[in-house]
């Protein structure tokens, strides 16, 4: 098991070294000039030429790529070519925003999903399930920026109850953590919903309930545990989605994150900074799918077995 | 009067759809001794493993509904009892082997847990070493050894599953044992083990035992009395002897008479006319007239009601002395 999750780690280095090379060189041909458009029309080549000297931007493809990956071995991102300061620090308190807000909208769109799914499951066709249903129906069709843009219409406009942008807060918090966690409850919530309700009928929570186990217990310890699996990828799927949506609404919401950053920096033509973001979120990605994976084999021995079995092959 | 130790009576069960109802038991009635063996003998869907269900308080609500009916266990009605005091009965004084060893198991729990959790359920107060030794116990007993009591469901075969499925059932000495088709998924070989495991340890805990089964083999080998279910009712029951050497019911017969033999090789089965009832649609009168080779003009308009043919032989027929 540590052997695989070690392969796992190990792993990571390939794919984010795949992750820059392309974004590297997407924002390579990317059109326009950095230089040009820090120093204007009016500038002389010498000083365009001395500029990109100044950014590390000069030289060939592979002359750039390579001193980018040697950087970012050593932890360097490069300078911003707009505040010249590095992307590494500007990064660092910007992600502690973005993790905040994504941590609190994947908890609550966990919790709240797999506690209305349990229960739409468990009273299907009541009213209740039909209010769950109908509202997650809605939090899936609907796109992430328009809930967000009704969220402050209600709440700040009409009702003045929360701030409409910011961060700090915890009034400042529901609403982003709202507008991103929404479609991802109900993502949740329709999944246990089915996986409930599949696994309800299954033999064994038949076995289980001719135990004498109690209602709650045949639920919870043999319902949900064999529900999860599916639960869990969809989780997984979610988070990826989430961390792409934190751009949209931290750009509606106003919070300084690396998602309004990467927005901010794209319209500047800060290459190096959409740069460090991307790869930083990439690499948040990929250690929350290590992460489920891991969290698989926890929920399926199965899939555990699989493992061991190898393992004891080659010894 | 003794009372008896389990009285089954004029047990109706009804599964209601908004597109109909399927009457599955209709007036099932068997008693048992304690240390007894009853099987009941049917095709499938003739309401055997609904009466089963039926005794647990396990029937599935909705769509199904126990409509009538009386189910003494140790004298109480278990039908009046809440809830509550139903599981503690579960896997306490009754439980049930079930019929597919393949799904019963739950995947995600190492078999050991599974038979520490209905130990742990029943019988308070042990430590946690205590209910895994128990846990270990109960699978030896069933022939698998200890040190695989830990591993998943999908690491056993399917006779070894149904073996952990018993030790299951019988991990808290439980009065009554049903077996609902216990070896219908198996082998004949493991059939064979399993049915002597089953017997031992009714010897050994003095267990009554409720059979259901298909299998006339399999009764003859194991019970004591047999009840033959038909449409949701007993059509005959009495002694194994009494139904199988002097089988009044023109059904019990039919079915009798579709068993292979081995020494009229090459010769087409004998097989009943007709389907089985549609429990949702069931004749008037008697159940089996539309497939019965005797029925009369009396069969097709009133139901015929048990008939006690010879000491402790009930028949459910007009006919079956005149036949």
């Amino acid at each position: 098991m540590l052997k695989y999750i070690i392969k796992r780690i190990i792993w990571l280095i390939p794919v984010l070294l795949g992750v820059t090379v392309i974004v590297f060189t997407l924002l390579y041909f990317a059109p326009g000039d950095p230089a040009l458009m820090a120093l204007g029309d009016t500038a002389t080549e010498e000083a365009l030429e001395n500029y990109r000297e100044e950014l590390g931007i000069n030289g060939s493809y592979l002359e750039r790529l390579g001193r980018y990956v040697v950087g970012l071995v050593q932890g360097d991102l490069g300078i911003s070519y707009k505040t010249k300061t590095p992307v590494v620090s500007e990064l660092a308190p910007r992600l502690a925003k973005t993790m905040n807000i994504s941590l609190w909208s994947i908890i609550f769109s966990i919790v709240v999903g797999i506690l209305l799914g349990i229960i739409s499951a468990i009273k299907q066709y009541s009213v209740f399930d039909a209010i769950a249903t109908g509202i997650s129906l809605f939090g899936i069709s609907m796109p992430m920026f328009w809930q967000g843009l009704m969220l402050i219409i209600i709440c700040s406009v009409w009702l003045n109850w929360l701030p409409p942008s910011g961060y700090g807060s915890f009034k400042q918090m529901i609403m982003p953590v709202l507008a991103l966690g929404v479609n991802g409850f109900a993502t949740i919530m329709r999944t246990t919903r089915s996986s409930m309700l599949d696994v309800m009928n299954q033999d064994y929570i038949r076995t289980a309930k001719a135990k004498g186990q109690t209602y709650w217990n045949v639920i919870l310890k043999h319902g949900l545990r064999n529900a999860l699996i599916p639960i869990i990828t969809v989780i997984g799927m979610q988070i990826s989605v989430l961390l792409a949506g934190s751009t949209i609404a931290e750009s509606i919401f106003s919070i300084a994150g690396v998602g309004k950053y990467m927005i901010d920096s794209i319209n500047f033509r800060d290459y190096n900074a959409v740069q460090g973001a991307v790869l930083m979120v990439s690499f948040i990605a990929a250690l929350i799918n290590l992460f489920v994976d891991i969290a698989y084999t926890f929920a399926d021995p199965r899939i555990k077995n699989t493992f061991v079995s190898k393992k004891k092959k080659k010894s | 009067m003794a009372e008896k130790f389990l009285e089954v009576k004029n047990l109706r069960i009804e599964y209601r759809t908004e597109a109909e109802t399927v009457y599955a038991v209709n007036g099932m009635g068997f008693d048992l001794e304690k240390g007894q063996t009853i099987g009941l003998v049917g095709e499938t869907g003739a309401g055997k493993s609904t009466t089963a269900l039926g005794i647990l308080g396990l029937v599935p609500d909705p769509p199904g509904v126990v409509v009538d009916g009386e189910i003494f266990f140790e004298g109480e009605d278990l039908l009046k009892k809440s809830e509550k005091e139903l599981r503690e009965i579960r896997g306490g004084k009754i439980s049930m082997i079930f019929q597919d060893p393949m799904t019963a198991l739950n995947p995600v729990m190492t078999v050991g847990a599974q038979i520490m959790e209905v130990v742990q359920l029943h019988e308070k107060g042990l430590s946690k070493q205590e209910y895994r030794k128990k846990a270990e116990e109960m699978l030896e007993l069933v022939g698998i050894p200890a040190g695989r009591a830990w591993e998943y469901p999908h690491q056993f075969s399917g006779g070894m599953k149904q073996r952990v499925v018993i030790a299951i059932a019988l991990a808290n000495n439980p009065a009554l044992l049903i077996a609902d088709e216990p070896t219908t998924a198996l082998d004949v070989t493991i059939q064979a083990q399993i049915l002597e495991l089953i017997n031992n340890l009714k010897e050994k805990l003095n267990t009554s035992v409720i059979m259901i089964t298909h299998d006339l083999g399999v009764v003859a080998e194991v019970c004591d009395k047999v009840s033959i279910v038909y449409a949701g009712q007993v059509v005959e029951s009495g002694t194994v002897v009494d139904v199988y050497d002097h089988m009044m019911h023109p059904y019990t017969q039919g079915l009798f008479d579709s068993i292979p033999d081995i020494s009229t090789d090459g010769k087409e089965l004998k097989a009943i006319a007709g389907q089985i009832a549609d429990p949702a649609n069931l004749p008037v009168g008697c159940n089996f007239s539309p497939r019965c080779p005797h029925a009369t003009e009396e069969c097709m308009k009133s139901e015929p009601q048990l008939r006690e043919v010879a000491p402790g032989h009930m028949v459910r027929c007009f006919n079956c002395t005149k036949l």
